[in-house]
């Protein structure tokens, strides 16, 4: 990184802390710190929530997921705006009518305070977790590239996100979210545009587009009913809207956003911004990696992106026979770039005739160089057990970082810590909201000022923000840690989901058999999960029905036994 | 007094659904085009 670039990383990153602490200091009561004193307008809101789903991992992983699995991941986000709809619909009148400040308060008017806190606790435990992996997740990639030291890295970026979060609460949340959006926005559109003129002079838009075609990256929609594969069209619409029904609906990192809203109009028109502009955003995000699989038929690639991992295996028993396979990668490479040239003229040379078969040159050396890379990580999984050998999450960043130009490494580098800052920031804030007044207020005894409890409100943003950063630093001491926060988050999600939909649609069912319900979902799924029943993203679907359906039989068998005139 | 309806449908939920609709149909006939 030249000086440039830092000026350039450094300069982004202090104007959009300093901008948000001095635009949202002095709050004196508690809805102005949580709700952001309710001014937001439809813009802010909208940006707020994707702001707040995009954290650091969406720009590295997913362009990475483009590169290398092509663009079927958008399936994921297709029942994002039909659960925008729904909660439009049905959850932010309620919400707004009972002037609640968190999700989980509206349980205890519906139900009772032990359904509250149960969902308040639930809630809690699994965003405390992801928001040091919000943390953790960019540092550790950026430490592994970069040399940076990464304990050090974790405690900047939770101090810088500390700062203006404990500062300026909701309010602040919201202006530097405005701000980073703009940054991510900015630096992924410049990036797209570079790599399209990096391409060989003669290969257009369509002809990299056809080359990725011909690499299978462009298969958008799966329309198969099977169950093992993650994308399809059928698992993003179904399992999608559950998914998305309770991070929008439920999670209160997410809620925080849209309350925050002017009025009715303002939070609805922010998630119909969001329903709108999510999916050709996260489209927009494949592409990029879609067209970083385009350049590279044309550049020379290592032959896994982890530079950590290279570092390992060079070093190990195992280093002669890596360095073998990086010489067949890059023969392979050679008959890439030549099969890449040759399409782009004309389709029609790309094709051969085997064994009466008409197969696609392209296909052939993507499949050789799919096996060598198969090779490389086994051989970094025998070379160390600590190691990431799922590269993935390094493919953009080895590319800004090589091809780049000066000031730009330092614009895309910002891009990364703003998404990670943004998407922490509402986790602190959410969780501050959460334990200040979904507990603390709801079971301090006597009057206490507003003052009170927004310094109240201050300290628990902090302690949180504390042990985000503890979380963060000693992430890399579990294995897997980062697929361990979605699984935990879908373990939980599907259980509070049923129970707000039980409060929300069931009226029949009252509160101790929401509660009773809640429990033996939580350990039922929890079985389901230890004991594989089945995907851990379909754990949502089935532990929102099953608490549903459980609640339902219990109430029944309460009326049962209950006497008419009792 | 007319009681207030429970769920209002608003002309921008039937936007965010055709423009999704839309989005859905875009990309089948890329992926006709070039897979």
């Amino acid at each position: 990184m030249e000086i440039i670039d830092w000026i350039v990383l450094g300069a982004t990153l202090v104007f959009i802390v300093l901008y948000g602490v001095y635009k949202t200091q002095g709050s004196k009561n508690v809805e102005d710190y949580i709700r952001g004193g309710n001014t937001s307008k439809w813009w802010t809101v909208g940006l707020s929530v994707m702001a707040t789903q995009a954290s650091a991992i969406t720009f590295l992983s997913t362009t990475g997921q483009g590169f290398y699995s092509g663009m079927g991941f958008v399936q994921f986000y297709f029942g994002l705006p039909i659960a925008m709809v729904i909660i439009c619909l049905v959850f932010i009148p309620i919400y707004h009518r009972l002037k609640v400040f968190t999700a989980y308060e509206y349980l205890e008017s519906r139900f009772d305070l032990k359904t509250r806190s149960l969902a308040a606790i639930l809630f809690l435990i699994q965003r405390s977790l992801a928001a040091g992996i919000t943390i953790y997740a960019p540092a550790i990639i950026l430490s592994a590239v970069l040399g940076w030291n990464l304990t050090v890295l974790n405690i900047v970026i939770g101090i810088i996100v500390i700062v203006y979060t404990v500062s300026g609460g909701t309010k602040a949340v919201s202006v530097t979210q405005k701000q980073q959006m703009g940054v991510i926005f900015i630096g992924m559109f410049i990036a797209f545009f570079l790599i399209l003129d990096y391409l060989p002079e003669d290969i257009t838009f369509s002809d990299a587009l056809s080359i990725a075609g011909a690499g299978d990256r462009m298969e958008l929609l799966d329309f198969s009913f099977d169950f093992d594969n993650r994308y399809t069209v059928w698992s993003g619409l179904i399992g999608g809207t559950f998914l998305m029904l309770s991070y929008f609906g439920t999670d209160q990192s997410q809620v925080q956003r849209y309350l925050s809203g002017k009025n009715v109009r303002e939070m609805r028109l922010g998630l119909v911004f969001n329903g709108i502009l999510k999916i050709p955003m996260q489209f927009f995000i494949l592409l990029v990696g879609v067209m970083v699989f385009v350049f590279y038929q044309f550049n020379a690639t290592p032959l896994n992106f982890n530079p950590t991992a290279t570092e390992a295996v060079y070093a190990s028993e195992y280093g002669d026979e890596y360095k073998a396979l990086e010489k067949r990668l890059e023969a392979n490479h050679k008959y890439q770039k030549g099969a890449a040239y040759n399409y782009a003229k004309d389709p029609a040379n790309d094709r051969y005739q085997e064994d009466g078969k008409d197969l696609s040159y392209i296909a052939k050396f993507e499949e050789v160089d799919k096996i060598l890379r198969a090779e490389a990580k086994e051989l970094i999984k025998k070379a160390s057990d600590i190691v990431e050998s799922n590269d993935k999450d390094y493919v953009f960043i080895h590319f800004i970082l090589n091809n780049l130009p000066k000031g730009l490494i330092g614009l895309l580098l910002a891009v990364i810590l703003s998404a990670a800052m943004s998407s922490t920031a509402s986790e602190l804030n959410a969780l501050g909201a959460t334990t200040s007044i979904d507990l603390y207020k709801r079971n301090v005894k006597g009057e206490k000022d507003e003052q009170h409890y927004v310094n109240a409100t201050k300290l628990f943003t902090l302690g949180w923000g504390v042990l985000a950063i503890i979380v963060a630093c000693t992430a890399s001491l579990f294995e897997n840690l980062i697929q361990l926060v979605n699984i935990i988050g879908s373990i939980f999600y599907g259980n509070i989901l049923g129970i707000f939909l039980l409060a929300f649609f069931i009226k029949y069912v009252r509160s101790n058999a929401v509660f009773i319900a809640a429990l033996i979902t939580q350990a039922i799924v929890l079985v389901g999960y230890f004991d594989d029943w089945m995907p851990y993203l379909w754990l949502n679907l089935f532990g929102c029905a099953l608490a549903m359906g459980i609640a339902i039989l219990i109430e029944t068998l309460f009326r049962l036994n209950t006497p008419k005139n009792a | 007094m007319d009681k207030e309806p429970k769920y209002v449908w608003k002309k921008s939920y039937t936007v965010v659904l055709i423009a999704n609709v839309i989005y859905f149909i875009l990309f089948y006939l890329l992926m006709k085009q070039y897979v």
